[in-house]
């Protein structure tokens, strides 16, 4: 699935400001993609868009998928080709890890339906694939952060889709899970989806993603590798600290960017 | 784990129905009178208990429904106000004199489908904020109680007590016909409501999530919205003001272990339907010869169990 933005403009009905504004950028099949920028650049936005989450007569301009425009698709037929991983669950009331994982089933059942031995053993793959076995039976509202962003996952992949588009992916995460979430993520790009994650850890981020879109006030700053687009410049440019303070090394390992603090 | 899970739901069901049906019992056999009437019996106990099924089925599952499709656990008609909206319709509606049942039960519905709409619009999406609902449903609430009294007091003071008697929650008398029509809409409204059970089990959890796998958020609150109005309306204009049924009962359900709306909204309708008939037939037993509103014996249940679930969320 290839994601095509061009010239977007996106205004909340509420709002006096765009939210988004002269957006174009595409995204190949099969690509791992950082979206970056800092907090009220208007990453969120631009990833509900490209769900149809948001009503589509306040935007101008066209996100499609495949060439065909996200107006045109149902929001069934979205959701059996993209996973939105939201980043954080509200949890009002709470029910077991497996039968959230099974949820994501909805888009490919009928809707009177009950859940088939296949969707059960779809969820149950998803959940071990990422290593949360233990947890079927526990209830969503015991787990930790780290473990829910991982049933999060579970939920996406147990979806099928083809790409998945994942909001605010290690906030909260230790290092450890940190870790994990991107390794899942590098894990299902060579299964062959598109990812696009929204982080603010951009080291992390350097290391796994290939390309970056870096946002500042509605609209793309720059867009390309971390190699090329990573710099001191962007870094002070975009979420306004001093150019004096910051530096892009490289990793000795990796041999991929990575942004020092000097003090 | 899933056979554990099934046989529990059994147990409950099993539990509920027994409880169903010595509510019905208990409340056709006992009353203000000693011994057996047949005529009592027919056109005064039986009325009186398919009423209050009918009723507490009803608001047990209008509240499981829009506390699912809000996401929000302190929602009951009741307590977001459309239960007074309704009232008022009620109230307006039998002034107008035409058949008085039906009158009133549709400028009934009309005033309940209006409050949600309007709360909709108000709310717009904070719907996700329990605290703002609230208080709008409470600011709705006192309004149209007020405004409702009000109407009765300067349309027919004589009748005064009948109506406020009516207002706070009690089953006033209805023929057989019509008590059995009010228990079929409410099963009828129970049967639609049940067939949205996937959605539901999505909202339940979480709003983004939900509209991940590809629900339409906003096209499926508006049908929730008209079957919650609907059968809040019927119960309203049949049994007065009855608060908390619809909160007390999926609560304690969830609580023992019902968490898919597969089985929670069948389960509500035969709690809810078990908790109005006993608290009926200690509505009629208390104070013999006299007799309580139902809605008072709803409420001293009822509030202290709504302030602990309040104090739950806040932690």
């Amino acid at each position: 699935m290839q994601l095509t933005i061009r010239n977007l403009d996106y205004r909340y009905p509420s709002q006096k400001n765009s939210a988004l504004s002269g957006i174009s950028f595409s995204i190949e099949t099969g690509s791992y993609w950082c979206l970056a920028g800092p907090n009220g650049s208007g990453k969120s936005t631009l990833l509900r868009l490209a769900c149809g989450f948001l009503p589509s007569k306040d935007l101008s301009g066209e996100i499609s998928w495949n060439s065909k425009p996200v107006q045109q698709w149902t929001r069934l037929e979205l959701a059996r080709h993209i996973a939105f991983v939201p980043g954080f669950l509200k949890t009002t009331f709470s029910i077991s890890v497996l039968n959230f994982v099974l949820q994501a089933r909805y888009p490919w059942t009928d809707y009177w339906s009950r859940p088939t031995h296949e969707d059960y053993s779809i969820a149950r793959s998803a959940i071990d694939k990422v290593g949360i076995a233990g947890f079927e039976n526990t209830s969503l509202a015991s787990l930790s952060l780290g473990e829910l962003q991982l049933v999060l996952i579970a939920r996406a992949i147990a979806q099928t889709p083809k790409v998945l588009l994942f909001d605010e992916a290690t906030a909260n995460l230790d290092i450890k899970y940190q870790q994990k979430v991107f390794m899942l993520l590098n894990a299902l790009k060579n299964e062959g989806m598109t990812i696009l994650v929204v982080s603010h850890d951009l080291n992390l981020a350097a290391e796994f993603c290939s390309n970056v879109i870096w946002l500042h006030q509605g609209s793309v700053y720059s867009a390309g590798s971390f190699e090329e687009t990573l710099t001191t410049k962007l870094i002070a440019d975009i979420y306004g600290v001093d150019d004096e303070d910051i530096s892009i090394g490289k990793n000795p390992h990796s041999h991929k960017p990575k942004l020092f603090w000097r003090r | 784990m899933r056979e554990k899970e099934k046989r529990l739901e059994f147990n409950i069901f099993a539990a509920l129905v027994l409880l169903f049906i010595g509510g019905a019992l208990l409340s056709l056999n006992v009353g203000a009178t000693e011994g057996f009437d047949e005529q009592i019996f027919w056109l005064l106990r039986v009325p009186r208990t398919i009423c209050a099924i009918a009723v507490g089925g009803g608001l047990a599952v209008a509240g499981t429904l829009i506390q699912a499709s809000l996401g929000n656990p302190l929602a009951d008609p009741y307590t977001i106000g459309i239960a007074s909206a309704a009232a008022l319709g009620a109230v307006l509606g039998s002034l107008l004199k035409s058949h008085q049942f039906l009158g009133a039960g549709v400028s009934a519905f009309i005033f309940s489908l209006a409050a949600l709409v309007f709360l909709g619009f108000w709310l717009r999406k904070s719907f996700r904020h329990s605290t703002e609902v609230l208080l709008a449903g409470v600011i709705v609430g006192f309004f149209f109680t007020s405004l409702a009294t009000l109407v009765m007091a300067l349309a027919d003071p004589a009748a005064w007590t009948s109506t406020f008697t009516w207002l706070m929650g009690a089953f006033g008398p209805l023929s057989l016909s019509e008590a059995s029509a009010t228990l079929a809409l409410m099963c009828i409204a129970t049967v639609i409501g049940w067939l949205h059970w996937k959605p539901l089990d999505l909202l339940s959890v979480d709003e983004l999530s939900a509209e991940s796998v590809g629900l339409n958020i906003g096209a499926f609150r508006r049908r929730v919205f008209i079957l919650v109005a609907l059968m809040t309306a019927v119960c309203v204009s049949v049994a007065g003001v009855i608060g908390f049924v619809g909160l007390i009962v999926p609560h304690t359900l969830r609580r023992l272990g019902l968490r898919r709306h597969f089985t929670l909204i069948p389960a509500s309708f035969l709690g809810g339907a078990a908790l109005i008939a006993c608290s009926d037939v200690a509505a009629r037993v208390v104070a013999r010869p006299s007799e309580l509103p139902v809605g008072v014996v709803m409420a001293l249940m009822g509030a202290p169990f709504f302030l602990m679930i309040a104090r739950k969320q806040e932690r």
